[in-house]
């Protein structure tokens, strides 16, 4: 049957809608997502019942157009919003009432495509995240990126990162999972975001393993690194390292997973993780994490500043997007060679979303009653020119705040010494970062930035940035390192000191040998 | 202060209050600049070995829903 034209339809938010009307037919992430929206306050939709869709196009072509069932090419589109909102409210906006327009642009809460595909309508869905009430330990959310809608001459956006439900024709959950990874903020100015079909295609070009790739079922390892290279990124693969009486992996230390989610949270670059817990092993994507200052890090000791992250939040093709999971450990307990009792510890994560008062609109509250999971392996796409690996970054993290901690506990000084590490672009450093150590001192700041400039040798455009500093926030020093050499070479560029106490240890390091680097003042 | 900020959100207004609040000042870098050259840092050896895990195998990966 021919695509005819179609109105756009106004509802109000709740068991009419069409979102609630997947619900009725069994789909749990639609449950999961109107349940988000009332939590986010949502009051009203707007249904596009003509939608094409970029992802789905691609899905149609490569896929669905020659199936016999018959599936259009056309989707719909729903707009929620956090106010009351009907055709003549809309009219007003559509014939540039900028007072109507403000409104509507300050209660967009996202959209949701709906895919013609019965048993997984959910396509492409962007929506805000929930507003955060903790300014001093904020929810970092780096990799979420602005998305632009036009609906009827009408720009709207929303801050999030894409998510969907994977259909298993065209894409299982590694492939939505890299797809969610390369919608990445990171991104925005060098890549166009490929579509789930360039992302099975990629994935099986060059490791073709007998399978077709549609219908996909799942990727290897291999495949999911071989299609960020094909995107020209690189693979960033962290290795779990705690291992059983046996030697096999078991899962993450609850450093090694929180030091290198919160460097690649902070560089922009979303999680995507392998784990364990489900029938068959499983992936998601954690795209966004809840910060904590390192309170176990005792006086004299030392300790990554993210060690305590309380929580990641988790893009699931089987719940759905920014979903609220609790990081925990499981203790398992042995017997070694010589009868002495031995314990493992490693990350499990358990679905923790907060308490909201849901289940007023006439659909049901969802529980979710969803496995543990084990990370497995972990895995960032990373910008091209990225050779470093973030183990060695977290290596010269650790010496730093070492060296850092000895040296200050043989002068008399006993505290905590908390470190970070982190790739970011120069640029941002120079700017961002900068100013918001240094700015209001406009000589400091101008003196430290020429500095970079003509006193260091010329930098990389990504650099490892390994921040030193106190429990309390508190920065004492930075080293930035050159990520375009090998991780054997890892030369740093420059070390830049923003307490005096801290450039005599920079200082007694450059004598010693175990840094090659200037010394920049910024104090 | 409220010992609460990361390392990468303290605000402006905050900082000052916890440089002072450091300890960390020029009569420390004197100390440090007086510590002898044969100084040793400690021994961390066993908390840079979480870092040092290696890749293996290549199992296959996928889930329905």
């Amino acid at each position: 049957m021919p695509n005819r034209p179609k109105k756009i339809r106004f509802y109000e938010f709740g068991a009419g809608d069409p979102l609630a009307a997947l619900i009725r037919l069994g789909r749990n992430q639609a449950n999961y997502l109107h349940n988000y929206l009332e939590a986010l306050g949502a009051l009203s939709v707007i249904e596009e019942q003509n939608y094409f869709d970029r992802d789905y196009l691609d899905e149609f072509s490569a896929f669905y157009s020659i199936s016999s069932s018959g599936y259009s090419n056309v989707c719909r589109r729903l707009h929620f919003f956090s106010t009351t909102l009907n055709r003549s409210a809309f009219r007003r906006v559509a014939g540039g009432s900028k007072r109507a327009l403000v409104n509507l642009k300050e209660n967009y809460l996202g959209f949701v495509v709906i895919r013609p595909i019965p048993d997984a309508p959910l396509g492409r869905t962007v929506l805000r995240w929930f507003q955060d009430n903790d300014l001093t330990l904020p929810r970092i959310t780096e990799p979420s990126r602005q998305y632009v809608i036009h609906l009827a001459g009408v720009s709207l956006s929303v801050k999030g990162l894409a998510w969907q439900q994977q259909d298993s024709a065209v894409g299982a959950c590694a492939t939505i999972g890299l797809w969610t990874l390369l919608h990445s903020s990171a991104f925005d100015d060098i890549h166009a975001v490929p579509t789930t079909v360039e992302i099975t295609m990629a994935a099986n070009r060059n490791n073709f393993l007998g399978k077709p790739p549609f219908p996909s079922q799942g990727l290897t390892r291999f495949q999911i690194s071989e299609c960020v290279k094909q995107h020209k990124l690189t693979p960033l693969i962290v290795e779990s390292d705690v291992k059983d009486i046996h030697g096999n992996p078991k899962g993450f230390s609850r450093n090694r997973f929180c030091a290198n989610c919160a460097a690649f949270i902070r560089s922009g670059y979303p999680v995507l993780i392998w784990v364990r817990g489900h029938t068959v092993p499983h992936i998601v994507v954690i795209g966004g994490f809840r910060s904590s200052n390192p309170n176990s890090i005792a006086d004299g000791d030392i300790g990554f500043d993210a060690q305590d992250m309380p929580y990641v939040y988790i893009h699931d093709d089987n719940i759905g997007p920014h979903v609220r999971f609790r990081i925990d450990t499981v203790v398992e307990q042995y017997v070694d060679a010589n009868g002495q009792q031995q314990s493992i510890e490693y990350v499990k994560l358990v679905a923790d979303p907060p308490a909201t008062n849901v289940g007023n609109v006439g659909v049901p509250s969802v529980q979710i009653n969803y496995p543990e999971l084990i990370p497995d392996f972990i895995l960032a796409a990373g910008h091209e020119q990225i050779r470093s690996s973030p183990d060695t970054l977290s290596i010269k993290a650790m010496q730093l705040a070492n060296i850092t901690s000895s040296i200050f506990k043989a002068v008399g000084i006993n505290m905590a010494v908390v470190v970070s590490s982190r790739f970011i672009k120069l640029s941002n450093y120079l700017g961002n970062e900068m100013d918001r150590i240094l700015g209001g001192n406009n000589r400091l700041l101008s003196r430290v930035r020429l500095e970079l400039c003509e006193k260091v040798s010329p930098m990389s455009l990504h650099i490892g940035l390994v921040r030193v500093g106190m429990r309390n926030g508190l920065e004492l020093g930075d080293v930035l390192y050159d990520t375009t050499d090998s991780d054997r070479n890892h030369p740093a560029f420059v070390c830049i000191s923003y307490n005096p106490a801290m450039s005599a240890v920079f200082n007694w390091q450059i004598n010693n040998g175990s840094i090659n680097a200037v010394l920049i003042e910024a104090f | 202060m409220a010992d609460n900020y990361t390392l990468w959100n303290l605000p402006k207004e905050k900082r000052n209050t916890a440089k002072r609040d450091s300890g960390l000042s020029n009569e420390v870098r004197h100390r440090i600049e007086r510590l002898s050259n044969t100084f040793q840092a400690d021994n961390i050896s066993d908390r840079l070995k979480p870092f040092e895990a290696k890749i293996d195998d290549a199992s296959f990966f996928g889930c329905r829903s």
